[in-house]
């Protein structure tokens, strides 16, 4: 993905001076130059409505008001409510991977934090009981996922747990990081997002659905 | 005088583990030990119908603390307000203490080789501020106060809300860390971390059993036999026992 | 008449024999030796004194209350009388440790560590028996330390190294917690057996009478040698014969000196004395 400030990428059709000033910047009241002087700006918010005068309390809609049916994309010929499509399905021997997070941890940025690697050094993918039956590993032993498209994880722990649906397999995010310089996080565990060779792309809103990948756990 | 207390409410607490991070960050205990320990119960049930909670354990600064008898040299004792330290200048590390907690809240520091535990903040409450683990829970699950203070909340929480102690009809000695849940939540941290029945040492009861009546009646043997010899003495007179 | 007859077994003196012997002095301790008693004796009683306040927990403690308040007191706080203990403990190592690693072979002599003469044996019985007024046996002869000493001396050998181990131990704890706790055990073990023997160390060596000289002895470090003809006869025959291989060698041709005995066999064990 080319950074915004390439010169090359003319993301929306326009010069990279105009994206910055007028896309990214013109609702703070400031420009580039006086950014680039300071350093950092701070705008702060009030994200909680009880802090908002009643005449700050509308959203960015055409009633002001959280829309359910959306007037505006009926207007544009789409469909003003989401219509429900069908999911794939798993094929035989392939569970849905999913993915989430774990409490002690941030998104894939402090697993090489000194006192949280301490607590959580690595990730499991979790199957219910039943998956762990059929596939035949235990709980404890190490496996590799293969997704449908033959890519495959790295080693990670299998955990057999009640705790999720039989059709699944679950990691928690930001693990199997291959940085060296990440030196307390750097092997462990196995990256989900390193399977999710497709996405789901909503077209109307760009919305990316990342939990249609397949994949199977294969002895390590 | 004070006597303070923990609340903790199962039902906000998420185990992040914060409150772990920040009291080893606040007293710099060394990797691998906590004064505060966070666990979640083993899961019950089968899909979808499961139950599990977290739970979140340190030292309880107990009503009767069983550590406190075990302790060689009198390091460990319950100061005033409740709370239930150790005086790292007496501490010689035998361990005595550490098997005695039914809440596995002490440890031998590799650090320091001496026993440590949590003893809710005690310079940080002096300065008037609360505990660090309080302080930080992001889940704001954590509460501290004096249970004396019929206006504060951990008062209300114990006395009116149900604030529950973790105790068992065989180990009850008193707890000051009260847990807030749903009652099956709470039944399941009981029983899935019960607290264990004091114990002693197989060193301690070496020396309780074995070595200190030894010792004892060898003193006393001896003290008796020169009695006897020096009443005899004093009755014969020294004459008759100059050449 | 002068007998250069060294008797096998002790007899009984006239009373110009006994006041001869009264008047000389043998030396039996020599400066090291008596420096080190000395000591030893009052590190132990502060050591024992404090180390008894130390422990307060009710399972284990041997001192009442009101003495370790006192100490408490003495001290300001506990902390201070933990590293008063901790600090002689370790001023006691350094000093013991040469006399331990160099003076072994002085200190630890054969005829020390052996209890199972005869005469050993029965003096251990007789000696109770007398000092509980339940007989009037004369004591067995015994050699420069009596069995009771010797006993003694073992105890002390056997336990003090435990006793500076396991206090090393729990002053640094620079092993197992586990082998921490065991460490006191062993330390209030070792300490306790040598107070029981120490009881009766002090006890005969300053209260009972008959001792007297022996007490003296570890001041001046020499008895009178009727005191040890009487209680360490084997000692005095063995000071005695060596005494009179020193004067034959002085004076080889002095047939005052050995008149009555054949050359070569002053040792004459079967000639009854003159």
């Amino acid at each position: 993905m080319n950074s915004p400030c390439d010169r090359s990428a003319r993301p929306f059709g326009r010069s990279r001076d105009q994206y910055e000033n007028q896309t990214l910047l013109a609702p703070t009241g400031i420009n580039a130059k006086q950014l680039l002087n300071c350093g950092a700006v701070s705008f702060p918010g009030k994200p909680y409505l009880e802090d908002r005068s009643p005449d700050e309390r509308s959203f960015g809609t055409a009633s002001g008001k959280i829309e359910l049916y959306s007037q505006e994309l009926a207007d544009h010929h789409a469909d003003p409510m989401p219509r429900y499509t069908a999911p794939s399905l798993p094929p035989k021997g392939f569970l849905r991977l999913i993915y989430g997070r774990a409490p002690v941890h941030s998104f894939a940025r402090s697993q090489n934090n000194e006192a949280l690697s301490a607590l959580m050094n690595e990730n499991e993918v979790w199957l219910h009981t039943s998956s762990a039956l059929a596939t035949g590993v235990k709980d404890g032993e190490r496996v590799v996922l293969e997704n449908g498209d033959g890519v495959r994880s790295s080693p990670v722990r299998v955990r057999v747990t009640e705790g999720i649906r039989n059709d699944c397999a679950y990691m928690v995010h930001g693990f199997g990081q291959q940085s060296k310089a990440l030196r307390r996080a750097h092997g462990r565990g196995a990256s989900d997002n390193s399977l999710m060779s497709r996405v789901s792309v909503d077209p109307l809103t760009g919305g990316t659905g990342m939990r249609v990948n397949f994949v199977r756990p294969v002895r390590a | 005088m004070a006597r303070y207390a923990m609340v903790t409410d199962l039902r906000k607490c998420v185990a992040c583990h914060a409150c772990t991070v920040a009291c080893s960050a606040e007293w710099s205990v060394p990797a691998g030990h906590a004064r505060t320990h966070v666990r979640t119960t083993p899961l019950a049930g089968s899909f979808p119908d499961l139950k599990s909670s977290p739970h979140v354990g340190q030292c309880n600064q107990c009503d009767r603390p069983p550590c406190v008898e075990p302790c060689l040299s009198g390091a460990t004792y319950q100061d005033a307000a409740g709370i239930v330290r150790v005086d790292g200048d007496l501490c010689i590390g035998c361990g005595f203490c550490v098997d005695a907690c039914p809440y596995e809240a002490r440890f031998i520091s590799p650090l320091s080789r001496k026993v440590d535990k949590c003893d809710f903040c005690r310079p940080r409450i002096e300065r008037g501020e609360e505990p660090a683990c309080v302080t930080t829970c992001t889940a704001h699950a954590k509460y501290f106060g004096d249970l004396e203070d019929r206006s504060g909340e951990v008062h209300r929480m114990v006395f009116h809300e149900g604030g529950r102690r973790m105790e068992t009809k065989t180990v009850a000695v008193g707890p000051n860390v009260f847990y807030l849940g749903r009652p099956e939540h709470l039944d399941l941290v009981l029983t899935s971390f019960p607290p264990r029945p004091p114990r002693l040492l197989t060193a301690g009861k070496a020396l309780q059993k074995l070595a200190w009546p030894l010792v004892v009646g060898a003193v006393g043997v001896s003290l008796l036999g020169q009695a006897v010899a020096f009443f005899n003495q004093l009755h014969k007179g020294e004459d008759d026992f100059e050449e | 008449m002068r007998s250069s007859v060294v008797p096998l077994v002790p007899m009984p003196l006239s009373p110009e024999q006994a006041e001869e012997m009264l008047q000389r002095r043998i030396k039996k301790h020599h400066v090291a030796i008596i420096l080190l008693h000395w000591f030893n004796a009052t590190t132990w009683i502060l050591e024992l004194s404090t180390g008894a306040a130390l422990i307060s927990s009710r399972l284990f403690k041997v001192a009442p209350d009101w003495y370790i308040a006192m100490f408490n007191g003495l001290f300001g706080t506990r902390a201070n009388l933990l590293q008063f203990h901790i600090a002689l403990g370790m001023t006691w190592i350094i000093v013991f440790l040469p006399y331990g690693l160099f003076g072994f072979r002085t200190y630890l002599r054969g005829e020390m560590l052996n209890l199972t003469d005869r005469d050993d044996v029965r003096w251990l019985i007789v000696r109770t028996l007398r000092i509980l007024g339940k007989t009037d046996e004369p004591l067995p002869p015994q050699g420069i330390y009596n069995a009771g000493q010797k006993a003694f001396s073992m105890v002390v050998w056997l336990m003090t190294p435990v006793v500076m181990v396991t206090g090393a131990i729990m002053a640094f704890r620079l092993v197992s917690p586990v082998l921490v706790g065991w460490a006191v055990v062993l330390h209030f073990f070792s300490v306790g057996m040598i107070v029981a023997g120490l009881v009766v160390h002090v006890y005969m060596g300053a209260v009972f009478p008959e001792e007297k000289p022996a007490f003296f002895s570890m001041i001046t470090g020499t008895v009178n040698e009727l005191f040890a003809y009487n209680h360490h006869f084997k000692w005095w025959r063995e000071m005695k014969l060596a005494e009179q291989a020193w004067e034959r060698k002085r004076r080889p041709k002095d047939e005052a000196v050995i008149a009555d005995v054949p050359p070569g066999s002053q040792d004459t064990s079967s000639e009854p004395p003159g």
